[in-house]
C-alpha cells in the first residue's frame, strides 16, 4: 500500500508540474489578451483537484459526508432565499461553521460545492471557479482555527470581517482580469475602492449570519454528532 | 419534459453531451463576435425546444426581459465609443456601447442556455453516474444536496401549517411574522439534519462505497459516441486554431470593426455553426430512425 500511495503522490505531483505550465502557455498563445482570465480560470479549477482527491481518499463515515451535504444545501437555499438583498447572503457564515464543526476539508467542500450547486441556479460561468477557491478556501482557514473560535465568538466574528474582506478582494481580482484582460496595479486599487460598499455588506451580512448561526446551527452539529457518534 | 425529446438525447452517452456542452458554453463565453453570438444563441434556443418542448416558451417570458434589461444597461452606463447617437442627461449615448450591449448580453443569454440545456438532458442520475464513478463520494454529496433542496421547500410548508394550528403566524405584526420563521427554521434544520444523518445510515447499511457497487442507470461507450465525440473535437481544436491565428478578432472600441468575411473567418463560422447544431441533428436523427422503424412494423 505504501508504495501504491508514493506512487500515486508522485504521479499527481508531476501532473501538477506539467499541467499548470502548459495551461500558462496554452493559454498565452490562444486568447492572447483573454488569456490571462483563461489561465486564471483554469488554475482555480486545478487548485480545487487535490482538496477534492484528498476528501476522496480518506475513509470516513458516510453519516458525515451526509451531514456535509446538508450544509452545502443549507447554504444553497440562503443564497436562493436572500438573492433579493444583492450580496447580502450567509453562505460564508455557513461555510465557516461548516469548516469549524466539521473539520478544515469538510469546510473546503462545503464552500467550493455550495458554489457550484447554486450557480446552477445563478449561472455558471468564469467566477464559478474563483468562489470555488474563495469560499473553499475561507471554509478551511476555519477549520484550522476551530480551537479557537469556539471559544472566542469575539474571533469568530473577526474571522466574518475578515472572510468578507478576502472574499472582495479576491472576486476583484477577477473583476480586473474580465474587465481588462491584463492585470493592473492601478485599475486593480480602482476596482477595490468601486467595490467598498458591496465589500461593506459582505463584512455586515457575515457579522450578522454568523451571530445569528452559530449557536443554534452549531449547537445542533454538535448534538448530531454526540447523538450518532460521528 | 416531454419524454420523447428527453428519449432524443438518451441514445448519447453523458459523457460525450457533457462534453459538447461543456465546449458550446466554453466557446460562448470567451468569444465576443457578433456573429459566434448569433449562432451561439439561436442553436441554443433550437436545442432548448427539442429538450423542453412547450414549456421553454414560459421560460422565455423570463429570459426576454432579462436580455433587454442587460443589453440596454450597457450604453447608459458606458459612455466610451466614438460615435454619439443623442445625448441623454449631458451623457453621450454611443453606437459602439449599444453594440457591445446587445452581443454580450446576447453572450450572456447564450451560455444562460447552454446551461438551461445542460440541466435538461444531464439529469441528476447522469451527472452522478459521471462524477460517481471517480469521485464518489463528491458525487454523493452533490446528489443529496440537489435533492435536498425542493425537499426543504416542501418541508417548511408542511412545518409551517402544522405550526399555524398551533397559533403561530395567528398575528399579523411583523415580528409575530418573525418569530414564528425563527422557529420554523429551526424545526426545519433540526429534522432535515436528522433525516439526513438517517438517509446515510440506511445508505452504508446497504453497502455504499463497498466494491463492485453497480450504478442504477449503465451507459456504454458506442460507436456512434465516438463518431459524435470526434466530431466534436475536431470543430473545437479547429476553431481554438482559428482564435490562435486570429481570425476572429473583434474589437468595439473605440469603433466597432465591420464583420469581415474572409475564408477564414467564414470557415470559423460554419465549424462552429457545425458544432452547435450537433445536438439537433441528433433529435432529428432519432426522429428520422422511430419513424423509419415504425413505418416497417
Amino acid at each position: 500500500m505504501g508504495t501504491e500511495m508514493k506512487i500515486k503522490m508522485i504521479i499527481s505531483l508531476l501532473l501538477f508540474l506539467v499541467l499548470v505550465p502548459l495551461i500558462a502557455v496554452g493559454g498565452y498563445f490562444l486568447f492572447r489578451e483573454r488569456g490571462y482570465i483563461w489561465v486564471s480560470v483554469c488554475i482555480a479549477v486545478v487548485s480545487c483537484i487535490p482538496f477534492f482527491v484528498s476528501f476522496e481518499r480518506k475513509v470516513s463515515d458516510v453519516r458525515k459526508t451526509v451531514v456535509l451535504a446538508f450544509l452545502v444545501a443549507l447554504s444553497v437555499l440562503g443564497r436562493l432565499v436572500f438573492s433579493y438583498l444583492p450580496h447580502f447572503k450567509p453562505v460564508t457564515a455557513i461555510v465557516i461553521l461548516a469548516g469549524i464543526y466539521l473539520g478544515a476539508e469538510s469546510g473546503f467542500l462545503c464552500g467550493s460545492l455550495s458554489v457550484l450547486v447554486s450557480n446552477f441556479i445563478f449561472g455558471q460561468g468564469p467566477w464559478t471557479p474563483f468562489q470555488m477557491v474563495a469560499w473553499g478556501l475561507i471554509g478551511f482557514i476555519a477549520g484550522i482555527f476551530n480551537a479557537v473560535m469556539k471559544k472566542h465568538i469575539s474571533v469568530l466574528l473577526i474571522y466574518g470581517v475578515l472572510s468578507g474582506i478576502f472574499y472582495s478582494l479576491f472576486m476583484d481580482i477577477l473583476t480586473v482580469l474580465w474587465l481588462d484582460g491584463g492585470f493592473n496595479g492601478e485599475k486593480y486599487l480602482a476596482a477595490v475602492t468601486s467595490s467598498l460598499p458591496i465589500t461593506a455588506v459582505y463584512v455586515f451580512s457575515n457579522i450578522i449570519f454568523l451571530f445569528v448561526l452559530v449557536k443554534p446551527l452549531g449547537k445542533k452539529i454538535e448534538r448530531i454528532k454526540t447523538k450518532y457518534g460521528i | 419534459m416531454n419524454t420523447k425529446e428527453k428519449f432524443a438525447y438518451a441514445a448519447l452517452h453523458p459523457l460525450t453531451v457533457a462534453l459538447h456542452l461543456l465546449g458550446q458554453i466554453i466557446l460562448g463565453m470567451f468569444i465576443m463576435h457578433p456573429v459566434f453570438v448569433a449562432i451561439s444563441l439561436f442553436f441554443a434556443v433550437v436545442v432548448c425546444f427539442f429538450v423542453c418542448g412547450k414549456s421553454f416558451l414560459k421560460e422565455l417570458k423570463f429570459y426576454l426581459p432579462f436580455y433587454i434589461i442587460v443589453a440596454l444597461s450597457n450604453p447608459l452606463f458606458s459612455h466610451s465609443g466614438a460615435t454619439p447617437l443623442f445625448f441623454l442627461n449631458g451623457k453621450p449615448i454611443t453606437y459602439e456601447a449599444t453594440i457591445y450591449g446587445i452581443v454580450s448580453s446576447g453572450m450572456f443569454l447564450s451560455v444562460l442556455l447552454w446551461c438551461r440545456v445542460w440541466n435538461g438532458i444531464m439529469t441528476e442520475d447522469k451527472l452522478v453516474f459521471l462524477v460517481g464513478r471517480r469521485l464518489p463520494k463528491i458525487g454523493l454529496v452533490l446528489t443529496i444536496s440537489l435533492r435536498m433542496i425542493p425537499r426543504f421547500r416542501n418541508k417548511w410548508w408542511e412545518i409551517r401549517e402544522v405550526q399555524s394550528t398551533l397559533g403561530d403566524f395567528a398575528e399579523s405584526g411583523f415580528i409575530a411574522q418573525i418569530k414564528g420563521a425563527v422557529k420554523l427554521f429551526s424545526a426545519l434544520i433540526t429534522h432535515a439534519m436528522e433525516s439526513a444523518v438517517e438517509t446515510g445510515m440506511s445508505m452504508s447499511a446497504r453497502g455504499y462505497g463497498l466494491k463492485g457497487r453497480s450504478s442504477l442507470v449503465l451507459y456504454k461507450i458506442r460507436p456512434y459516441d465516438i463518431v459524435f465525440m470526434c466530431g466534436n473535437l475536431f470543430t473545437f481544436v479547429a476553431i481554438i486554431v482559428g482564435i490562435a491565428m486570429g481570425f476572429i478578432d473583434y474589437q468595439f472600441y473605440p469603433t466597432v470593426t465591420p464583420v469581415e468575411c474572409g475564408s477564414g473567418t467564414t470557415g470559423m463560422f460554419v465549424l462552429f455553426a457545425m458544432q452547435s447544431a450537433l445536438l439537433v441533428l441528433q433529435a432529428i436523427k432519432e426522429e428520422a430512425v422511430w419513424k423509419y422503424s415504425r413505418s416497417r412494423i
